[in-house]
């Protein structure tokens, strides 16, 4: 009487889970909202970047520090493109230090990646010229001044031709240079380099005191703006090497997730057949488990915020292919002691207890292979080997004990 | 309970397991396998055209390019190398002279990163086949007679490079007909058909011991048991990779593009995994004892 309160209310507790995560689960109506779907690049389409630091210039012993220093500025810098959930991480692979940036779901990749790579490296520098008139030879000296001492950077136009132009400020350090720089050019040009490239060349008319620049240019709004929140984020500390890109179109990813979820709901439906169809009432039962078993999977995947990619879809979806295996077992031996003449209740008691050390051997295997997988690859084929593994590892609750307790139940039931 | 006579009819099954492996490995010398960008470093450029390009026009557009045609209008293209501003200019000329055309994937792997995922794979390679060998070795750590423990374990193994090999060289065939490449999916479709099917073979030889313990001296016919053993455990076998084949199976008919080959070589590593577990591991001991 007592062990069947006690799996009356293991029942209800699962069916109230299992109801819960179903909610969280189903896309209407707060499961959307509460708590959305991570999904991967390869789903939503986007970009996987991988740049290689160019450290050659900075002592050994900064190097660590000088890569977490590219990720805020590459952090920043991404969230001037409005990526939804950008993604910066660095890796150290060998001697290379490494960038990876993962944006999703943005419209111009191409002037995307122009621009997030770009050094942003300002620097002024004197000039000098030699010659007269037309055959003017022009060569560059490099001065102290550079992006280092830039304080803040801001859109502005010019109050007469009204075209737009960038203003900057630099520190105190900077302003005293600054002021050198322009007392020692008086009506000289004086040049101005972002990245190496000159884009203005200003004649100086007085000596500027207090840090304050206008550099015009032939630009268009959108560059200021551009080279404005550039500047804003910082200089990269090391410049960049795209050394690999990823990219993925909107339409294949969606394409690709729909006929995943088509591909795993018809596997789904298809098993859930043949568990009735071979085992009959006993089937009816783990198939019933294969359903909760599908609902709390997707419900953990949400809950940890595991990024859904397409391999993890197919990770997730061979997961069910498994998941049954433990109710087979179970099934076969229960089988099994029917046949020796044991009664049904004593019988299915026997075969969950008997194909226990079975279930947990075979899971192992597919285990320590996904935790290898895990730590040994990209980031592609981890969300594959992630969700691998968290769904075996449900799948033998799900086959164990949600069968046990509801075949407890139904068998009490039958018996009443 | 079924009652097949496997061990009866073992050379008839092991002959077929061998010429597969023959043909497999005639296949993988004969055609090798292409590595994957991710591999070997490049470029694959995946379009999607309004209207299908001409093949030989295509090609001479890409004159280095190894284009290979896919569904409705949809072309994948290797490449050596190609920078941002040359993919940019490529794309505007092709919808120029092709029509419109949709950047459906674009993957540039530099050598250093394929040079690392490379040896990240033989790591994972190398670490799950130690890990599995590991697993068997525990699995046998029992002495049992009238055959040695270390045999059940080594042809455990045979049989698990039997599985491995044969979806290999199905690889190497598709590689030489549709350019099919062994990238890092491949490998970890390898590597989940031995994890998946290592259990298969433990299960059996683990009822084949039991058995022996049941009928205790009673050894005088030992192929009999094995016989009895493989067909009790038959069932389980069966309807466990049925029921992954079937997810299987709906994966690459209705799965997305990408993963067809990935699917592919769990589905045929399944199917011959499960076929070993039944008609060659068993057999290979009646006749190693």
């Amino acid at each position: 009487m007592d062990s069947s309160r006690k799996n009356s209310l293991k029942f209800f507790l699962i069916i109230v889970s299992a109801i819960v995560a179903g909610l969280l689960v189903f896309p209407k109506p707060f499961g959307k909202t509460f708590l959305p779907w991570r999904l991967g690049l390869d789903l939503v389409g986007g970009s996987y970047l991988v740049y290689e630091a160019d450290m050659k210039d900075i002592a050994q012993v900064d190097r660590a520090s000088a890569l977490n220093g590219l990720r805020d500025v590459m952090e920043r810098r991404v969230n001037v493109f409005g990526v939804s959930e950008p993604r910066v991480t660095t890796a150290k692979v060998g001697d290379s230090y490494q960038l990876i940036v993962e944006l999703a779901g943005i419209q111009n990749i191409e002037e995307a990646i122009n621009q997030i790579g770009r050094t942003a490296l300002l620097d002024f520098r004197e000039v000098d010229q030699a010659g007269e008139g037309t055959s003017t030879e022009l060569t560059f000296q490099l001065t102290q001044l550079t992006g280092r001492y830039l304080q803040k950077s801001e859109v502005g136009s010019d109050s007469n031709t009204n075209e737009p132009l960038i203003t900057v400020q630099f520190n105190a350090e900077g302003a005293k240079i600054f002021e050198e720089l322009t007392r020692r050019n008086v009506n000289k040009p004086l040049a101005i380099f972002l990245d190496n490239e000159l884009i203005s060349m200003p004649t100086v008319r007085e000596v500027i005191s207090g840090g304050n620049a206008q550099i015009t240019g032939q630009f268009t709004f959108q560059e200021v703006r551009r080279i404005v929140s550039l500047f804003n984020a910082g200089a990269l500390p090391a410049p960049l090497l795209l050394i690999s890109h990823q990219t993925i179109g909107a339409s294949l990813g969606l394409d690709s997730m729909n006929k995943a979820i088509t591909a795993g709901a018809v596997g789904t439906l298809a098993i859930i057949l043949f568990l009735i169809l071979y085992y009959r009432r006993l089937g009816l039962v783990a198939a019933l488990a294969l359903v909760f078993y599908i609902v709390y999977a997707l419900a953990t995947f949400k809950l940890f915020g595991i990024t859904m990619t397409l391999a993890g879809v197919a990770g997730f979806i061979l997961s069910i292919g498994m998941a049954v295996d433990a109710n087979i077992l179970i099934f076969a031996r229960t089988k099994e002691e029917i046949a020796k003449g044991v009664s049904r209740v004593a019988a299915l008691e026997e075969g969950f207890r008997r194909a226990w050390p079975s279930i947990r051997d075979s899971n192992i295997s597919t285990m320590l292979t996904s935790i290898i997988l895990y730590y040994l690859t990209s980031s592609f084929v981890r969300g594959f080997a992630l969700t691998l593994l968290i769904g075996v590892l449900l799948s033998m609750f799900s086959a164990i004990t949600v069968s046990r307790v509801m075949l407890r139940a139904f068998i009490k039931n039958s018996h009443d | 309970m079924t009652n097949l006579a496997i061990i009866k009819n073992k050379f008839v099954f092991l002959t077929f397991s061998g010429i597969l492996v023959i043909a497999s490995v005639i296949a993988i010398w004969q055609f090798g396998l292409t590595p994957g960008i991710d591999f070997s470093g490049g470029v694959s450029w995946q379009l999607k055209f309004a209207s299908v390009p001409d093949r030989a026009e295509l090609q001479s557009f890409f004159p280095d390019g190894l284009i290979t045609p896919q569904d409705d209008g949809d072309v994948m293209i290797r490449l050596k190398d190609i920078t941002e501003k040359e993919k940019g200019e490529k794309l505007a000329e092709l919808s120029k002279r092709f029509g419109a055309v949709e950047e459906l994937q674009f993957k540039n792997i530099g050598p250093a990163v394929g040079n690392d995922l490379k040896n990240k794979a033989i790591w994972a390679f190398v670490l799950v086949l130690i890990t599995i060998s590991l697993y068997v070795a525990f699995a046998f750590r029992k002495v049992s007679q009238p055959v040695s423990s270390w045999k059940y374990g080594a042809i455990t193994l045979v049989t698990l490079f039997h599985d491995a090999l044969i979806p290999a060289g199905l690889f190497a065939v598709l590689g030489h007909l549709f350019n099919a490449e062994a990238d890092t999916n491949f490998i970890v479709a390898i590597l989940v058909v031995i994890g998946f099917s290592v259990h298969d073979k433990i299960v059996v030889f683990d009822r084949i011991r039991e058995n022996l313990k049941i009928d205790g001296g009673a050894r005088a016919d030992f192929n009999q048991l094995v016989n009895k053993s493989v067909n009790q455990t038959l069932a389980r076998s069966v309807n466990t990779s049925l029921t992954l084949v079937l997810t299987l199976l709906a994966l690459y008919f209705l799965g997305p593009a990408n993963l067809q080959y990935f699917i592919l070589t769990i589905l045929v590593g399944t199917v011959v995994g499960t076929y070993a577990s039944i008609f060659v591991a068993s057999p290979l001991l009646t006749l190693w004892k």
